[in-house]
């Protein structure tokens, strides 16, 4: 096989294999293996303890609230970016998909910041929520917000390549063939992307539920009430408790594996409907 | 259906891509528009079908103004050049997608579609591959199930944008045909786009010959090929030879030669006087005898045996003439290379010296492989 | 004239063709507009409440100033050590064969997927002086956690992936014909490497690395349990933001905030210049 025979770096392949290898395990799989370790340091019992603890439950709930929430959100604004930016060429299109990769750019904290900014106490919008009656920040709504702003681009960002490589041949030949707008979504593009599609979903899911610095900054930090899995696991750790902060994390890091699994499989079998993670939005 | 265009034209930023476009075609007619890359051709039939829009002109489709008709409702269908077949429909979902999305009060039965989906991949020859996906397919079978899709919605005008670009040289011969033979028989008007003049030849009733956003001509294969009006057209058509002449006083003379063209060799009309270009065809070239007047002399460089037919290259200064006969009816008993040869010409076509330029196409190209002939090899090393 | 109208050929038919194009440009816009740009305005404008003076006074602040530092330098050397082992790892994983290969590949996104307050508490723990790794370093008397060395190792995990998943797609798409040439023509395969493959892969590397950097600045969950979080020693740029929302300081945190929007901006802009004007040298 020809790759077998390209010229090498000369000083021992297994050197360097072995030093990939000792490198991962050292800066990925020990930690990954060590949430498990201390998640369990004190016996299935005390795991299962702290996973049912109210505040624990709450923080559970909590989280799956707001990926609830935002995931569709960002889900819809992923389907009509990147249809207008895939289908058409128009002026400021590198803007749009410049802005769609912004959240990559900036701090989460900054992502969070910025809602503080409006909504805070000190905030510019203060004195018409004040008015109203309303919370944003240090309650739920803030948490949605803040969420939604980081993980708004995964979907755009997976569909975006994929149906620029698609092209719209097909889309034109079913306008040709008479059909309209909802039928050439529902028969032809929808199929060609359901991949990408599912894929970015969960991913944004996957971020939404593991989101910490940016909703650490709006949040209130009440426990029980204003406290996501992340927070909730920050505020353990911070009191020692760590059999209860481990065991908590443990969930998100199942929850990161089986993202990187279904990763996997989809790039074994739908190889050229998944962009990879680092990939720009623009092409 | 027949189809009008008047002055069509699409701009696109800057550039102008169809510059007054005027093309009738017939009900039954089988027209292809032919040129190289870029003259707009693919532009104008996108315009027809209502894939792209025009900047002025007017389209009329059986008398009636098209331009504001959405695709879908001009009764149309498009073959696409890489077939834009549903990837993840199976062969009978493409077919049947025509039909599956129509309105519902004008939307047939199920199991009319089925019928007429059966019917459609009978008639191109694709029965049973009704389960398979396109990635399932071969090219030149997919172009057919491209075709089945196109007319399951019965449309009167067929628009075709480079069908047969990517496949191979035998299925592109062979789809040709049975593309043709289709079209008679159901009677439909077809328009096709495309490059390749031997396809456009081969099939079509009639040619448009575009360049740069406007038609050079149009006519029936034999018209553009005996008759053609610019360079460009003659060019495009069919292999020829350019050759620098000038004119004086209506008299054609070949650059280096004192002899005049006689007119008998000439067709078509002449350029006023000044420097033109004469353009013959590599079969309109004759070798004579020193009892003939001799227009133009050059020396054989190379001879081919290519079936029934001799290729001869001549080299006239640094140009290669281009001349194939018939082998039985040349003498080849004293041609070698470096004999000299005297050539008389039929059906010279002249025109305008600037006009063969602007064509994009390149002059009269200089011979830069010869070999150079062992004595002036010598002179080289010595110096002369 | 030609080639430029072959490209209008297409470019013009592919204009509002297609339906869907104003809602779905509608609704991306909206969306955008409330939930960025009106908060980045908000941001701005907090920023520039104080007026020149005051934002000036704010970043001259040594501890302010001290976080910048620690930031952007261990920022930069884990880059550093990304590029030089994200390259090492992608050569690995794609030239070679060997058991577990898929296993590692599927591994290196695991930076990407993991919860950063996930991946905190786990290095921190890690690198405790009672932790696995950090207990080895304990004998020899150095510490990593809760010094700026623990900044450093946590950046190092989170930028990871960026410099592995860049190369590795132009790794796999080398000519290899190129390298054999290369070996016919007598050269040693180290400078094959250096020579011929090394400057393909010189662009995506800076990719990454600057991908990486990008994301090392603004990285705070991964980063705050395992760092000291000391003022002017191991306090990073978005832990002095926090604190600074938390005394309710709104215009200093935003104008920390800008300022490293608008530095790491610069430094990403200089870069993609510098690999653009690479690229035209060696014509892409």
């Amino acid at each position: 096989m020809a790759r077998d025979r390209r010229p090498g770096l000369g000083f021992g392949r297994w050197a360097l294999i072995a030093f990939a290898g000792a490198f991962l395990a050292l800066f990925l799989v020990a930690p990954l293996a060590i949430v498990f370790e201390a998640a369990l340091a004190k016996g299935v019992v005390a795991y299962g303890d702290a996973l049912a603890a109210p505040d624990a439950v709450a923080a559970i709930e909590l989280t799956l609230l707001v990926a609830a929430i935002a995931v569709p959100l960002n889900t819809v604004f992923g389907l009509a970016a990147s249809w207008c930016i895939a289908k058409f060429e128009f002026t400021g299109k590198s803007v749009l998909t410049t802005l769609i990769d912004l959240p990559f750019a900036v701090s989460p904290v900054i992502s969070g910041m910025v809602y503080v900014l409006l909504f805070g106490a000190q905030g510019l919008l203060a004195p018409v929520l004040a008015a109203h009656g309303l919370k944003i920040v240090f309650a739920v709504p803030g948490l949605v917000l803040a969420t939604v702003f980081v993980t708004f681009p995964f979907v755009a960002r997976q569909l975006i390549p994929l149906m620029q490589g698609q092209g719209t041949g097909e889309e034109e030949a079913a306008l040709v063939l008479g059909a309209s707008f909802w039928q050439i979504v529902r028969r032809v593009t929808l199929p060609n992307i359901r991949w990408g599609l599912l894929y970015g979903v969960l991913l944004c899911n996957a971020r939404a539920m593991g989101e910490f610095g940016a909703v650490s900054v709006v949040s209130g930090r009440i426990r029980g009430l204003t406290d996501t899995m992340p927070l909730y696991i920050e505020a353990l750790y911070n009191e020692y408790d760590m059999v209860g902060a481990f065991a908590v994390a443990s969930l998100l890091a199942l929850l990161a594996v089986a993202t990187l699994v279904v990763k996997s499989l989809f790039e074994l079998r739908y190889r050229e409907d998944v962009a990879p993670l680092t990939q720009p939005a623009r092409v | 259906m027949s189809v009008t265009i008047e002055r069509l034209v699409q701009d696109f930023g800057q550039g102008r891509v169809l510059d007054g476009i005027d093309l009738a075609v017939g009900k039954g007619e089988f027209v292809a528009l032919l040129g190289p890359s870029g003259s707009g051709k693919t532009s104008l039939l996108r315009i027809i079908a209502g894939l792209a829009s025009a900047s002025a002109g007017r389209l009329l489709i059986d008398g009636e103004d098209a331009l504001q008709l959405p695709p879908g409702e001009r009764r149309i269908g498009f073959v696409f050049q890489n077939y834009a077949l549903f990837r993840h429909m199976r062969v009978f979902d493409n077919v049947a997608f025509g039909l599956q999305v129509k309105p519902w009060r004008a939307r047939p039965s199920r199991a009319d579609i089925a019928a007429r989906v059966a019917e459609l991949l009978d008639l191109v020859q694709l029965s049973g591959l009704e389960r398979r996906f396109p990635g399932q397919l071969s090219g030149g079978q997919r172009q057919r199930v491209a075709l089945a899709r196109a007319l399951a919605v019965d449309p009167a005008l067929l628009l075709l944008d480079e069908p047969f670009g990517a496949l191979d040289a035998g299925i592109r011969v062979a789809l040709r045909e049975w593309l043709r033979a289709l079209h008679d028989r159901l009677g439909l008007t077809s328009i096709f786009v495309t490059h390749d003049r031997d396809e456009a030849l081969a099939l079509a009733d009639r040619i448009a010959v575009l360049n740069a956003g406007r038609i050079e001509q149009v006519g029936t294969p034999a018209e553009l090929y005996d008759r053609p009006v610019s360079a460009f057209t003659m060019g495009f058509l069919g292999p020829v030879n350019r050759l620098d002449c000038a004119l004086r006083d209506g008299v054609a003379r070949l650059a280096g030669e004192t002899l005049p063209v006689p007119d008998s060799s000439i067709e078509g009309s002449r350029p006023p006087d000044g420097p033109a270009m004469a353009m013959v065809r590599p079969e309109d070239i004759r070798i004579v005898g020193s009892a003939e007047p001799a227009v133009a002399r050059a020396t054989l460089r190379s001879l081919a045996v290519v079936g029934g037919r001799l290729r001869l290259r001549l080299a006239r200064g640094r140009q290669i003439i281009e001349m194939e006969a018939d082998r039985d009816r040349m003498d080849t008993s004293r041609l070698f290379p470096g004999a000299p040869v005297r050539l008389a010409f039929r059906r010279m076509r002249i025109f305008p010296r600037d006009a063969a330029g602007a064509s994009g196409l390149p002059a009269a190209v200089a011979d830069d492989d010869a070999p150079i002939p062992l004595a002036s090899r010598r002179k080289a090393r010595f110096g002369s | 004239m030609q080639i430029a109208l072959a490209q209008h050929d297409g470019r013009a038919a592919r204009r509002s063709v297609i339906p869907g194009f104003g809602a779905t440009l509608g609704i991306a816009l909206l969306y955008l507009t409330l939930i960025v740009l009106i908060p980045l305005a908000a941001l701005v404008l907090a920023a520039a409440g104080p007026g020149i003076a005051g934002v000036l006074a704010t970043l001259a602040d040594p501890r302010v100033a001290a976080a910048f530092r620690v930031s952007f330098g261990i920022a930069f050397a884990a880059a550093l050590i990304n590029g030089a082992v994200g390259l090492v790892v992608a050569w690995v994983l794609v030239r070679y064969r060997f058991p577990g290969r898929r296993l590692l590949d599927g591994l290196v996104d695991l930076p990407f997927a993991l919860p950063t307050a996930v991946a905190g508490i786990a290095l921190a723990a890690l690198y405790a002086d009672t932790g696995w790794v950090g207990g080895f370093f304990a004998r020899f008397g150095i510490d990593i956690a809760f010094t700026p060395r623990g900044i450093l190792v946590a950046l190092v995990f989170i930028g990871l992936p960026f410099v592995v998943r860049t190369v590795q797609p132009i790794l796999a798409d080398l000519e290899h014909e190129a390298e054999e040439a290369a070996l016919t023509l007598g050269a040693t395969r180290l400078q094959i490497f250096f020579r011929v493959v090394l400057p393909a892969l010189l662009p995506g590397v800076l990719t990454g690395m600057s991908l990486a950097f990008a994301r090392g600045l603004g990285e705070y969950g991964s980063v705050i349990f395992v760092a000291g979080n000391m003022p002017g020693l191991s306090e990073i740029v978005p832990l002095l933001i926090v604190i600074k929302l938390d005394q309710f300081d709104y215009a200093g945190a935003a104008i920390i905030g800008v300022a490293m929007l608008v530095a790491s901006f610069a430094i990403l802009l200089a870069l993609n210049l510098g690999q653009f004007l690479m690229r035209r040298r060696h014509g892409a």
